[in-house]
């Protein structure tokens, strides 16, 4: 993470979490990020700040960002954060910006499809 | 806040025993709805227009909105077909708006809510290109249900540009046939099966199937630009849809990067966004994945 993201640290405590910020376009905020990440469970991650949209798509009911869909193995314990969840975390902004200036609301990131438990050939 | 210049209204007509005589029904229409504009603070009229079958046109003066009434019997509950005037045939017609709603709503949530914005552009193309004869915008609004309804058209993993230049190709391919050997096609009405466009004439066709394929090749050139090509893409795309629907603007330019970071992106240290490699600073090109659905 120090490598790619040298602007997240990691904050030991009750809940251990890394905090860091993203800016996806030179246009964009500094967007504040947490990860949660405990073994054997998926790592979460929150747009801490500027608020997000309340209506914003592909997040979780706990508002955290919904960036895979789990039952694709797109994610799996052996990789690493820097080089998966924070990167998606940083499309997922591009691409909510992009759904915040469209007056039809699309999202134009690739979607996993909805319902399906198995990844389409 | 959606700018609404369009608004459709059904008015449930009672009656018992005879059905009475559509021609009746509007007439009566007309004359109530003619006090609407006046009631309601604005001048205007109401009116039925000529080739508007179904409905009483009502309009408000210095306002840019209009409304269209159409009277409807019930006679087996709103769940069934409507019977719905048409003035040149004098008779009832079965319709089934209620039905199309839902099963278009359900067709849209099936399909990530990619299908009214593509009918939508599907319109907006077809008002761009065509000055005369255009395909009326329910035909439009058959032809993309039919589309994605038979999976000729797929919306999964596809951006909204891929997405419409699939569907004019599926359409060019289902229709050539006609084109080539004559008469016009059909375009089934999802609920009815009846064929909503029996009056295309054939010229009409011939040209709505030459601005399809002049569009096809614009948005087939602009799908296989590059981003250092942004400003060819975007004249294509203006080319098919209009400069004043596809305004260039950093909006617009931004919206045409997240069609290529589709295909893959570069995520730098400072969390930037690109489909280079970052020069600058270290970065990181990450697995393709899916955002997935609202679990809200």
């Amino acid at each position: 993470m120090r490598q790619l993201f040298p602007q997240f640290a990691y904050k030991a405590g009750k809940k251990p979490a890394w905090y860091g910020t993203l800016r996806p376009t030179p246009e964009s905020p500094e967007y504040r990020l947490k990860l949660e990440y405990w073994p054997g469970k998926s790592p979460k991650v929150w747009v801490l700040r500027p608020e997000v949209h309340p209506d914003a798509p592909h997040r979780y009911r706990d508002c955290s960002l919904c960036l895979y869909y789990p039952r694709y193995g797109e994610w799996h314990p052996g990789m690493f954060l820097a080089e998966t969840i924070v990167p998606w975390a940083a499309e997922w902004l591009f691409f909510y910006e992009v759904w915040l200036d469209d007056p039809e609301r699309r999202w134009f990131g690739l979607e996993a499809p909805h319902g399906e438990k198995k990844r389409p050939r | 806040m959606h700018n609404i210049k369009d608004v459709d209204f059904l008015v449930f007509v009672g009656y018992e025993g005879e059905k009475p005589e559509p021609t009746d029904v509007l007439k009566s229409l007309r004359a109530t709805l003619d006090d609407l504009p006046e009631a309601l603070g604005y001048g205007g009229r109401a009116q039925t227009l000529r080739g508007q079958r179904r409905s009483v046109h009502v309009e408000f003066d210095y306002e840019d909105f209009h409304l269209d009434v159409v009277p409807a019997l019930i006679p087996d509950g709103t769940d069934e077909p409507l019977l719905v005037p048409d003035r040149q045939w004098g008779k009832w017609v079965d319709s089934h708006p209620l039905g199309y709603g839902k099963a278009l709503s359900e067709l849209n949530a099936a399909n990530h809510k990619k299908v009214v914005p593509l009918i939508k552009a599907f319109k907006h193309w077809r008002t761009f290109q065509m000055q005369r004869n255009r395909p009326k915008s329910y035909w439009l609004e058959c032809l993309v249900y039919r589309h994605v309804d038979k999976g000729w058209t797929t919306t999964d993993s596809k951006s909204y540009a891929e997405l419409f230049t699939d569907l004019l190709r599926s359409i060019r391919e289902r229709f050539q046939d006609k084109l080539d050997n004559g008469g016009v096609p059909r375009v089934p009405d999802p609920m009815l099966g009846n064929n909503v466009a029996f009056n295309w004439e054939r010229s009409a066709f011939e040209s709505f199937m030459r601005r399809l394929d002049e569009s096809i090749g614009w948005a087939e050139q602009a799908l296989g630009k590059g981003q250092d090509q942004l400003d060819e893409a975007v004249a294509l795309w203006q080319k098919v849809f209009g400069e004043e629907y596809f305004a260039d603007s950093p909006t617009l330019r931004k919206r045409q990067n997240a069609e290529w970071l589709r295909r893959g992106s570069w995520v730098a240290s400072s969390g930037a966004v690109s489909v280079h490699k970052p020069e600058q600073e270290k970065g990181v090109k990450p697995r393709k994945h899916g955002f997935y659905g609202d679990e809200r």
